[in-house]
C-alpha cells in the first residue's frame, strides 16, 4: 500500500516537472508562477482581504442579496472589486493547490516538515471555509445549495438536537442572526488564518511571503482585467420553497457540491472525513522507511570554531549556538534533529568542515573527490558538471553530454567550495555547478548559498587562489535537458576564449629571454 | 523561439489561464432537473409523555423517611411518534420519530424531504403518538391500530386541539394539490390552528 502511494507521489511529480519546464521556457525560472505558488497564495489572499474591506461597507445582513446586487450595480467600483474579490480567492485556491501538490510530489511533507504540512492543510481548510461563508453571504441559488449541503452534513453529526436543515425549510424568512453569524465567520476565519500562517512558516528561516514584483503585479493586473471584462453576474436570489435550476457553480470552492448533494448527508460527511483523513495522513505514508531516512546533521565539536555561519545558513533554523562545556571560549553549533531535514547546507557553510549529515560533510566530500581523482583524473580540457540529483544530476533524466563528466550531488547548497577547487587543481578545464532553479530548491536555499559562496565570498567561500572564471553556476530544472546543453556549450565557449586569451597574454620568460641572452653572450 | 514570440506566447498563456479561472468560477450547473419537485415536512412538536404509577410496598415505605412516604411512585416516559406519508395512495414513508436528547424527552423535530414528480398529488401525512398509556397503564394508542382509535381521539378533542388530559393530539394533513416544476411543498405545524398545514 505504502509503495503504491509512493508511486502516486512520483506520478504527481512528472506532470508538475513538465509544467515547470514549460513555464520556465515562457517566463524564465525567476518569474515562473508555479515556483511562486505559496507566496502567490499569500498575496492573493491579501488582495481578497483588501477588496473584502470595501465590500463589507456596503453589505447588509438584513438584505444580503439586495445589497450584493447594489454592489454589483456600482459600475465604477463595486462591480470590478467584487469580481476581483471572487477571482482572487479562486486564484488563491489554485495557488494553494499547486503549492500542496509540489510539496507532496517532492516528498517535502513528512518528518520535520510535518508541522508545515498539517498547518498548510488547516490553512487550506480555512480558505475553503472562508469561501463557503463568502458564497453564502450572497444568498443566491448557489448559496442556497451550499447552505443546504452544509446543513445536511452537520445533521449527520450526533451533536445537534434540532436538525440544522430546519433553518433552511422556507417556513419563514432567513433570520438576520444567521447572516450575522456567517459574516462574523467570514471575517474571523481570515484573522485565524494569519495565526496558522505564522505556524506554517515557523520552522523555516527567511520565509518567502512575496513573489517577485513582476509576478504579483502581473497576477493582480490579469485578475483586474478579468473582473472588468467578465464581471461576476448576480445569480437568482435564493428561494427555499423552490429547487434551484441552473446554478452558477464555482468549481474551485464548490466542486464537491454535486456529489455531496447526490448522496445522503452522512455519506457526504463520510466523504469529507475521508478526504481530510487522507490529506492529514500524508506525512505518515510519504515518509521514508527508518533505514532509508537521511540522518540529521552532526557537529564535530573539535572542529567547530563557533563562527555561527551554519546557524545563519540553515534554512530550517535547526542549528543554534550554545555555550561549550569543554572550557573553550567559543560557542558551539548544536543541531536539533527534530528540525533538521538533512539538506546538508550546513556542510558547505563550515570552513573547517565540522558540521553536516554523516557521509556528506565537507571532509567526506573532499575524500570522495580525492578517491575519484585517484581512479579517473580529469582529461585535458574536460569540464566537470556537478549537478543536483533532483535536477539534471539524476541519471534517470538520461542527460549525458559529450566532453563533460556529470557528477551527481545531493544539492548545490551542500557542495563545499573546496570540492570545486579540488577538481580544478586536478586539471579540469572548468567546473559547471548545475543547480535546481532557486525557487524550486527542495532544500529552499541551496542555489542561493551556492552562488554566494562561489562568487560573493560567503563562508565557506571559494578560495581566492581559484580562477573563478573557470567556475560557472547555472540553473536547470529536471526536465530542462536543453538548458543543461546550452549552459554547458556557453561555458565551454567561455573556457575556449579563456584559453585563447591565455595563449596571447602568456609570456614564457625562458623562451622570450633565452634568445636575447644568447645574443648578448 | 525569439524573445518577442516567447513574450507573446507567455501573455497568451496568462490570458488563457485567467479566462479559465473566470469560466471555472461560474460554470453553469443544472442543480435540479425540471421534472422534480419536493415535499418537505418540517415541524417541532413537544413529545407526548406517559406516566406509569404503582403503590409503594410496605418495605419500600419503611426504608424512606416519613416525609417522603408517598402513596405511589410514578415514572414518566416520552413516547415516540409514527410519521406516515402517503402520496396518491402509495405509502412512501413510515418512520418512528423519537424525541431529541439522550432520554428522548426533548422536543421532537421532524424534517423529511421526499422527491415527487410535478403534477397533481394527493398528500396524506400522519404524525401519531405510539403506545400512549393512561394513568392506569392501559394503552391508548399503538402504532398498528391507530386508525381504529382515531374516532375516539376526535371525540375527546376540545376546542384547543387537546384531549381531556391536555395532551397534544395526533396530527394529520391531507390535501390534493398541484405541484409545479422544482416547487417545494412545505408542510409544517401551525401552532395557532394546532394542525399540520401547507406553507406557501
Amino acid at each position: 500500500m505504502k509503495a503504491r502511494l509512493q508511486t502516486l507521489r512520483r506520478m504527481a511529480w512528472r506532470p508538475l516537472s513538465a509544467a515547470d519546464a514549460a513555464l520556465n521556457r515562457l517566463y524564465g525560472w525567476r518569474f515562473n508562477p508555479l515556483y511562486q505558488s505559496g507566496a502567490l497564495a499569500v498575496v492573493l489572499l491579501a488582495i481578497v482581504s483588501a477588496t473584502g474591506l470595501y465590500l463589507i461597507v456596503f453589505y447588509r445582513i438584513g438584505a444580503p442579496w439586495e445589497s450584493v446586487e447594489r454592489i454589483t450595480g456600482q459600475v465604477w467600483a463595486g462591480r470590478w472589486i467584487r469580481g476581483l474579490h471572487r477571482y482572487a480567492s479562486d486564484a488563491a485556491l489554485v495557488a494553494v493547490g499547486v503549492h500542496a501538490l509540489r510539496m507532496f510530489a517532492q516528498g517535502r511533507s513528512w518528518g520535520p516538515r510535518t508541522l508545515a504540512w498539517i498547518s498548510g492543510a488547516l490553512l487550506t481548510g480555512l480558505v475553503l471555509l472562508c469561501g463557503w461563508t463568502g458564497y453564502v453571504m450572497v444568498w443566491d441559488v448557489q448559496a442556497q445549495m451550499l447552505a443546504v449541503a452544509g446543513a445536511r452534513m452537520l445533521d449527520a453529526l450526533p451533536l445537534f438536537s434540532m436538525p440544522i436543515s430546519r433553518t433552511f425549510v422556507g417556513e419563514s424568512p432567513m433570520p438576520g442572526q444567521f447572516f450575522f453569524l456567517n459574516l462574523f465567520l467570514h471575517i474571523a476565519v481570515p484573522v485565524g488564518m494569519g495565526l496558522v500562517l505564522w505556524v506554517h512558516v515557523a520552522r523555516v528561516a527567511r520565509p518567502t511571503l512575496m513573489p517577485p514584483r513582476r509576478v504579483w503585479l502581473a497576477a493582480i493586473l490579469a485578475l483586474i482585467g478579468l473582473s472588468l471584462v467578465w464581471p461576476v453576474a448576480m445569480a437568482p436570489r435564493a428561494d427555499l420553497l423552490r429547487l434551484p435550476g441552473t446554478v452558477p457553480l464555482d468549481l474551485f470552492y464548490a466542486i464537491w457540491l454535486p456529489p455531496v448533494l447526490a448522496v445522503p448527508g452522512w455519506t457526504g460527511l463520510a466523504m469529507l472525513v475521508a478526504v481530510v483523513t487522507l490529506v492529514l495522513s500524508v506525512p505518515l505514508w510519504t515518509r521514508l522507511r527508518a533505514a532509508r531516512r537521511p540522518p540529521a546533521s552532526t557537529v564535530d565539536e573539535r572542529l567547530c570554531t563557533g563562527c555561527i555561519q551554519c546557524s545563519l545558513d540553515c534554512p530550517y533554523e535547526a542549528i543554534t549556538m550554545v555555550a561549550r562545556a569543554d572550557g573553550r571560549a567559543e560557542l558551539l553549533a548544536q543541531v536539533d534533529p527534530a528540525r533538521c531535514v538533512s539538506c546538508g547546507i550546513c556542510s558547505a557553510s563550515c570552513a573547517p568542515m565540522g558540521v553536516g549529515p554523516p557521509g556528506r560533510t565537507g571532509r567526506d566530500q573532499l575524500a570522495d573527490v580525492r578517491h575519484l581523482l585517484g581512479e579517473t583524473p580529469p582529461a585535458r580540457g574536460e569540464i566537470i558538471v556537478l549537478a543536483c540529483d533532483r535536477g539534471l544530476g539524476d541519471p534517470a533524466t538520461g542527460w549525458d553530454p559529450t566532453g563533460a563528466r556529470v557528477r551527481s550531488i545531493p544539492c548545490a547548497g551542500n557542495l563545499h567550495t573546496s570540492v570545486v577547487e579540488q577538481w580544478l587543481r586536478a586539471g579540469a578545464a572548468g567546473v559547471l555547478v548545475l543547480a535546481c532553479p532557486p525557487r524550486d530548491c527542495w532544500n529552499r536555499e541551496g542555489p542561493v548559498w551556492a552562488r554566494e559562496r562561489l562568487f560573493h565570498d560567503r563562508e565557506a567561500e571559494l578560495h581566492r587562489r581559484v580562477d573563478k572564471s573557470r567556475v560557472r553556476l547555472a540553473y536547470a530544472a529536471r526536465s530542462e535537458v536543453g538548458i543543461g546543453d546550452v549552459e554547458l556549450a556557453g561555458f565551454r565557449a567561455n573556457l575556449a576564449d579563456l584559453a585563447r586569451d591565455e595563449q596571447l597574454d602568456y609570456v614564457d620568460p625562458i623562451r622570450e629571454c633565452d634568445p636575447v641572452l644568447e645574443a648578448i653572450e | 523561439m525569439s524573445p518577442a514570440a516567447r513574450r507573446a506566447l507567455g501573455a497568451s498563456f496568462a490570458a488563457l489561464a485567467t479566462l479559465g479561472i473566470g469560466a471555472a468560477s461560474q460554470a453553469p450547473w443544472t442543480a435540479t432537473p425540471e421534472d422534480q419537485a419536493l415535499l418537505r415536512l418540517s415541524w417541532r412538536a413537544q413529545s407526548e409523555t406517559t406516566e406509569e404509577c404503582r403503590p409503594l410496598t410496605e418495605k419500600e415505605k419503611a426504608e424512606l423517611p416519613i416525609h417522603m412516604r408517598v402513596p405511589e411512585v410514578c415514572e414518566s416516559r416520552a413516547v415516540p411518534y409514527l410519521l406516515r406519508v402517503t402520496i396518491d395512495g402509495t405509502a412512501l414513508l413510515a418512520d418512528t420519530v423519537h424525541g431529541a436528547g439522550a432520554r428522548e424527552d426533548r422536543p421532537i423535530y421532524v424534517f423529511r424531504e421526499i422527491g415527487l414528480p410535478p403534477g397533481h398529488h394527493t398528500i396524506d401525512v400522519e404524525f401519531l403518538p405510539i403506545g400512549i398509556r393512561d394513568r392506569r397503564g392501559k394503552d391508548t394508542h399503538r402504532a398498528d391500530d391507530r386508525d381504529d382509535e382515531k374516532d375516539e381521539d376526535e371525540k375527546n378533542e376540545d376546542e384547543d386541539g387537546e384531549d381531556d388530559e391536555g395532551r397534544a393530539l395526533p396530527l394529520r394533513y391531507s390535501e390534493t394539490i398541484p405541484i409545479g416544476e422544482r416547487e417545494v411543498v412545505l408542510v409544517a405545524y401551525d401552532s395557532a390552528r394546532r394542525a399540520l398545514v401547507r406553507v406557501d
